[in-house]
């Protein structure tokens, strides 16, 4: 009986194990889908509150952010963490009159900083500012090559 | 030498099961809790690979006691059969985790 209990738990876990690796790609492009509306849901949520708050009679503000990366074969679900992380830091620059917008001040708020995303340490480079009603950063990212790694 | 041929096989095949069921298994826990299981089975199998050594070797202090005192000891034997230990168990988890990188469809994370 015992055995038999044994063999049905392994051929549970031998099946489950299967239909993951088959489902593999479509449960990853769902997370990836998934974790992309956050940052958007977040990113909407943030810009709707600074500009309700701010002089609807303003025309020349900073209204959203936009950031993109250039890095090549990229991993998506670190751009979306670095997307969260930068956003964040930015989002004082909405509702900011662009003729006010200092250009020096903005690149060194994120060039050559140092973010840490899922236990990783990453560094940005600023490649492109593009300051209007609809900032947009081009940014790069290299691993920080201090970063700790779990050791026996 | 047989004796010696028959561990470094046990340690090989230990390591690379280890890297196996530790991500395959591992990875169904990721898609319970709503993660990603192909970027959870790389990591897993990179975050295992030294683990995966040391379970192979039955703990790293005894193999690295050995080493000492065969240096000590000038027993040049008992070194390079444990450096032989070490590298079989890598050999096993090197394979293991490159396997689970091309099931998860071969990028690093």
């Amino acid at each position: 009986m015992k055995r038999l209990l044994s063999a049905l738990l392994i051929g549970m876990l031998f099946g489950a194990v299967c239909m993951n690796l088959y489902l593999r790609q479509r449960l990853d492009e769902l997370y990836i889908s998934r974790e992309k509306l956050k940052v958007e849901l977040y990113e909407t949520t943030e810009r709707l509150k600074k500009l309700e708050s701010q002089d609807k009679q303003k025309q020349n503000v900073i209204r959203a952010i936009e950031i993109q990366f250039m890095k090549e074969n990229g991993d998506p679900l670190t751009e979306l963490a670095l997307e969260t992380a930068i956003l964040e830091l930015t989002q004082n620059l909405i509702g900011e009159e662009i003729e006010k917008v200092h250009h020096t001040l903005v690149i060194h708020l994120l060039d050559r900083r140092i973010l840490e995303v899922d236990g990783k340490r990453y560094q940005l480079q600023v490649k492109t500012i593009v300051i209007a009603p609809k900032m947009t950063f081009v940014l790069n990212y290299v691993a920080d090559p201090d970063a700790d790694a779990d050791q026996p | 030498m047989a004796k010696l041929l028959d561990t470094l096989t046990l340690n090989a095949f230990i390591s690379f099961g280890v890297i196996i069921g530790g991500t395959l298994i591992g990875s169904l826990g990721a898609v319970f809790t709503g993660q990603a299981p192909g970027y959870s089975m790389v990591e897993l199998a990179g975050k295992l690979k030294i683990w995966a050594l040391v379970a192979a070797l039955g703990g790293t202090f005894d193999t690295l006691r050995a080493i000492e005192a065969g240096f000590l000891g000038l027993k040049l034997n008992t070194v390079i059969k444990q450096l032989l230990l070490i590298f079989a168990s890598f050999l096993g988890a090197h394979g293991g985790y490159l396997l689970i990188l091309q099931l998860a469809g071969g990028r690093i994370r």
